[in-house]
Formats: structure tokens, C-alpha cells, sequence
């Protein structure tokens, strides 16, 4: 079953954000334009949009308040996709040209500059500044979260809790946030916000841990790029992590191999191989596992109406997802 | 409203809490950290004056607008194409370092509860990026159209904060004056021919390397149509000077004069 089946109700609802989105950008330069609808055009999961909706259940359910926060955050989202693709230096992002490539890197910086201040526009729709205030809490977050990731990387002996502390805030606060908002959104209760906020924390620090197994374990048609391209690029993640504090010999083969110029494909294969050897998948969905395990107890201290069964489905996708 | 601080304490309030809340010791340890653009500092102090705020609130607000300009400024620091790898790390943290400060912008407003202010500024960074992608593509028609992306580069932020806080004459007089500034600074850098295209200092303006013509034609020409701008606005900065002297305070007339008699 894909992702988009468990929602299939909240399509209607989906539609509008993504339209929303695209009036947004349709008074902006053409290039502006073009690179922002590309993006916008390529899909994805709309992860957070669905999140701010279910979240939206919880309260006085108002499409016409909650696209504003969906837009909000699916716009930062893609801000900073367009400003990671400077920062990784990639040429394409499912399967497209990425903006930097088909521009250049400062009309990149403009496009995502521009993407970035829409989104904020988008949230003064409210005048609460509570929602203001959980949102840039979201947005600053998650540039020091990236910032972290620069610094760490090809850091090989970093601790497991700057690799948990580097995710929450790059992956998890995002959709701790989109649920947050979303309850705000309609004036759910602070109880009810608080518990929506901790159950997206632990989705999402799920969901991130998934996503870096599945840099080891997916092909690279599941994945829309090769495998191993975190470990290229120096991103240390968790099962890297388990290998290399579990044993030594790993260790010293994975410094050795980027030692001088980065390690070519066939020495990155053998990497991957012994990595996923040495137990550190196994270990990292266990771990998601714990994750989601709290969530579904979170979710268990809601109102129990339809949308937390939606929850619940969500949660459970991510700990099985292959792609 | 009584104000206890004047003209300088208040921009050493700024300069201060912009240190404070910006300070990121990895960022700074590795990359060149943005300068305070001082004549910008002033022209927001001047700007922002509300009766129905307290003079902390003014100031903060201040530090919020010099934020935006630094993310702003900072991302006209990423290189056009990467150069080489040792660069590499320095053009990721540059990106980062804008968007860190863009964060804090929006989390001191966020504090402050000025929902409008956000709207301004927001509203202001995207006419500022759509005139740098026009500037960048070269997608001006006449000079005329040349001077008005410039204006809308450089003092878009400012102009709009001073018409949200009523202070028109400030907003007039702020666009001609870094419109001029601008002009100046691009002049001499293309005259002294040290910049690279695609440097910082004369993006977007000089963004993409001409390839149907020669480079150095290109660039006498485009001085030439600078400087025939620059005069034109030159002129109408003096216009906005008489206009609204008694609007200006002690260091805008200062700063005025040291620009007029570069």
C-alpha cells in the first residue's frame, strides 16, 4: 500500500494546499515561477500537509485556516530543499533538473529566499503569535539542525546523541510542528496540541531513522539516486554509527577508505556490505520501532476519532516503508 | 513618547543585540562574518519610530530588519558555480549562515508579536529576490527600468517599513540615497576591474559572463549606462534631501553628505 492510500480521503483537502501553493508563486518572475511549480509539479509526499489536516480533526475543522499552515510548511520545506541542493551539489531531485543546475547556485538562493518568505507571508494569515512563535521555533531549528550536519560530517567517532540530536531538529521539529500548527490551527486544546506535538516528534524521529537505513538497504531505483550516498557525502548516520562504535575494524576500514580522495564505487559497495553485516540496520529499526511504540501511546491519550486511526496508519507505514 | 536613547546609543543598542542573537561560533569560526551595513542601521532607527511603542520594542525591530539584510547579503556570497572542493565547505556554510539568519529575523518578530511587520518584511524579501532574478537575467528594458531594480534591490525593505510606521519621508529619501550608494560601489568595482563576474560585490548586476560579444566592451558599456543612472539619481537624491531635511537626523544628514561628495 503507498502512503498516499492512507489519506485518500484527505485528497480533496491536499489539492487545495497544492493549488494554494501555486497561486502563490503565479505573480513572481518566470524563472522564479518555473523552478518554484518544477519543484511543486514533482509531488512528493505532502508528509506535512497530511499532518497539519489530521491534526486539524482535533479542533474545529476549517480548511480555510488549516491550507495556510499546510502552504506555510510545505513551502519551507521547499525552500530548503532548493537550498540543500546548493549545499550537496546536486543535479537532480526526482529524477529533475534541480534549480541550481538548470540556473546556477544564486538564482537557487533567490528561488529558495523567495520560497522561504512566501511561506512566513502565508502564516500571517493568523494574527496568533503563538503560531508564530512555534513556527520560527520550527524554521530556526532546522538550520541549526543543518549546520550540525555540516559540522559532523566525515566526523567519524561523533556520539550517537549528536546524530538523535542532529535529526530531531533537521527532520522530527518539522513534523512535530506540522501537527502542532495544525491543532492550533482550529483551537484544539493545549493538551491535545502538546500530545499532537510529542506524537509528531516521535513519527518523525522514526521516519528519519528509516530514511537512513534505507540509504544503506535500497536500490537505487526505490531510492531515485545510488545507495550509500549519505556515507559519501560524510553524513554519518545511524547503523554507520553501530558499526563503527560495535567494531573497531570497521572503523579503521571506513577512515582508511576516505583517507585522500572519496572511496570509488566498488570500495563504497564493500562498505555498505560490512556495515549492514555488522548488525547496525537491525539495530536502527529497533530503534525506529521504540520510537513509533511511543507514538502509538501518545496517540492512545487522544480523543479517540477517526483521524487517530489515520495517525496510527501513518506510523506504522513508516516503520515498514521500502522507499 | 520620551526617548531616553539617542541616535548613537540606539544604533550601539542594535549593533550589540544583532551580535548577541547572531552569534553562532561554528558559522563564524569558519566563514567571514557579514558586516553591519551602518548607513541601513540608521535609516531603519529613523524608520521605526511608533509613539505606541516602547523605545526596547522600536530597537528590537531595528535588529530584526538588519537580519533580513544580512540573509539577504550573505546569500549574494554564494558562488555562481562551485569553484573547487577546498571551497566547498565554506559555499554550504554560507548558504546556511543566510538562512540562520533569516530564522532569526522571523524569531524576533515572532517574540515581539508584530504580525504586521512580518507581513512587511516578507513581503519585501520577495519583491527584493524577484528584482535580483530580473537583474540576474538581465530582464531590464530600458535604463529607466535599470535604476527602478536597483531601487527595489536595495531599498525595498527600508521604503516599506518606513510607509508601515508612517515615515514617508524617510522611505523617499532611503531609496534614492542606497540606489545612489549602489550605483557608486558597482561603478568603481567594474572600473577597477578586480572583481571576477559572479562576485559578490557586483552581483546580480554583472552575474553572467557575456558570450556574444567581448568582455571588456561589455563592461565599458554597462559603466557608461551606470554612470548616466547614477546622475539621474544623483539628481533626484538632492531633490529628496531638500524635500525632507527636517525629517532627516544628524547622521543621515552626515552620511548624506560624505555620499554626495564621493
Amino acid at each position: 500500500m503507498k502512503l498516499a492510500d492512507l489519506y485518500m480521503y484527505l485528497r480533496a483537502d491536499i489539492h487545495k494546499i497544492e493549488q494554494e501553493m501555486a497561486t502563490a508563486v503565479s505573480n513572481a518572475h518566470p524563472v522564479l515561477k518555473d523552478a518554484t511549480l518544477q519543484l511543486l509539479q514533482a509531488g512528493g509526499k505532502r508528509i506535512r500537509p497530511v499532518f497539519v489536516l489530521l491534526a486539524g480533526k482535533f479542533g474545529d475543522y476549517d480548511i480555510h485556516r488549516l491550507k495556510h499552515i499546510g502552504v506555510s510548511l510545505e513551502l519551507i520545506h521547499m525552500a530548503s530543499l532548493v537550498h540543500d541542493d546548493v549545499i550537496d551539489d546536486a543535479e537532480l531531485r526526482r529524477g529533475q533538473e534541480t534549480v541550481k543546475a538548470k540556473y546556477d547556485n544564486r538564482v537557487a538562493m533567490y528561488t529558495g529566499d523567495y520560497i522561504f518568505a512566501k511561506a512566513v507571508e502565508s502564516a500571517t494569515f493568523f494574527d496568533d503569535e503563538r503560531i508564530h512563535q512555534a513556527m520560527s521555533k520550527v524554521i530556526h531549528e532546522m538550520v541549526i539542525g543543518e549546520i550540525e550536519q555540516i559540522r559532523y560530517q566525515y566526523v567519524w567517532d561523533q556520539d550517537i546523541k549528536t546524530y538523535f540530536r542532529r535529526i530531531k531538529r533537521k527532520t522530527a521539529l518539522l513534523i512535530a510542528g506540522s501537527c502542532e500548527l495544525g491543532a492550533m490551527a482550529v483551537g484544539a486544546s493545549r493538551e491535545e496540541q502538546r500530545a499532537l506535538y510529542r506524537y509528531g516528534y516521535q513519527v518523525g524521529m522514526a521516519y528519519q531513522i528509516i530514511d537512513d537505513v534505507l540509504d544503506f538497504t535500497g536500490t537505487e531505483e526505490e531510492l531515485g539516486k545510488p545507495a550509500g550516498g549519505d556515507l559519501l557525502q560524510g553524513n554519518v548516520t545511524l547503523p554507520a554509527l553501530y558499526a563503527m562504535h560495535h567494531n573497531p575494524e570497521i572503523k579503521a576500514k571506513i577512515e582508511l577508505a576516505f583517507q585522500g580522495e572519496l572511496p570509488n564505487q566498488e570500495e563504497l559497495t564493500e562498505l555498505l556490505q560490512v556495515i549492514k553485516e555488522s548488525g547496525g540496520i537491525e539495530y536502527s529499526k529497533a530503534l525506529s520501532e521504540r520510537y513509533l511504540k511511543k507514538a502509538y501511546e501518545t496517540l492512545d491519550t487522544l480523543p479517540q476519532i477517526p483521524a487517530v486511526k489515520s495517525l496510527s496508519e501513518i506510523a506504522t507505514y513508516i516503520g515498514t516503508r521500502h522507499f | 513618547m520620551r526617548r531616553m536613547m539617542n541616535e548613537n546609543e540606539r544604533y550601539d543598542y542594535v549593533h550589540d543585540r544583532f551580535l548577541k542573537l547572531s552569534d553562532h561560533r561554528y558559522l563564524h569560526d569558519h566563514i567571514t562574518r557579514v558586516s553591519i551595513d551602518e548607513d541601513k542601521t540608521y535609516l531603519l532607527i529613523n524608520s521605526i519610530q511608533d509613539d505606541n511603542l516602547r523605545e526596547e520594542e522600536e530597537v528590537k525591530r531595528v535588529t530584526a530588519g538588519l537580519l533580513v539584510d544580512a540573509a539577504l547579503t550573505t546569500h549574494q556570497y554564494v558562488p555562481l558555480h562551485n569553484e573547487n572542493e577546498q571551497r566547498e565547505k565554506e559555499k554550504q556554510l554560507v548558504v546556511l549562515a543566510g538562512d540562520w539568519y533569516s530564522s532569526l529575523y522571523y524569531s524576533e518578530l515572532s517574540k515581539l508579536g508584530d504580525v504586521g511587520l512580518v507581513r512587511v518584511f516578507s513581503r519585501s524579501i520577495q519583491k527584493t529576490n524577484n528584482a535580483k532574478i530580473r537583474l540576474h537575467e538581465r530582464g531590464w528594458k530600458d535604463l529607466e527600468e535599470l535604476e527602478e531594480l536597483i531601487t527595489t534591490m536595495e531599498a525595498t525593505l527600508i521604503q516599506n517599513v518606513g510607509i508601515y510606521f508612517n515615515q514617508r519621508s524617510i522611505a523617499d529619501f532611503a531609496g534614492h540615497f542606497l540606489t545612489y550608494r549602489r550605483l557608486l560601489d558597482l561603478i568603481e568595482h567594474a572600473e577597477q576591474d578586480k572583481e571576477p563576474f559572479g562576485s559578490a560585490r557586483l552581483s546580480p548586476l554583472f552575474a553572467i559572463e557575456p558570450t556574444d560579444r567581448d568582455r571588456e566592451n561589455y563592461i565599458q558599456e554597462m559603466i557608461s549606462n551606470l554612470e548616466v543612472v547614477a546622475a539621474n539619481v544623483k539628481d533626484r537624491l538632492l531633490a529628496s534631501y531638500q524635500d525632507n531635511e527636517a525629517a532627516l537626523s544628524t547622521q543621515l544628514k552626515k552620511r548624506f553628505m560624505e555620499l554626495v561628495n564621493k
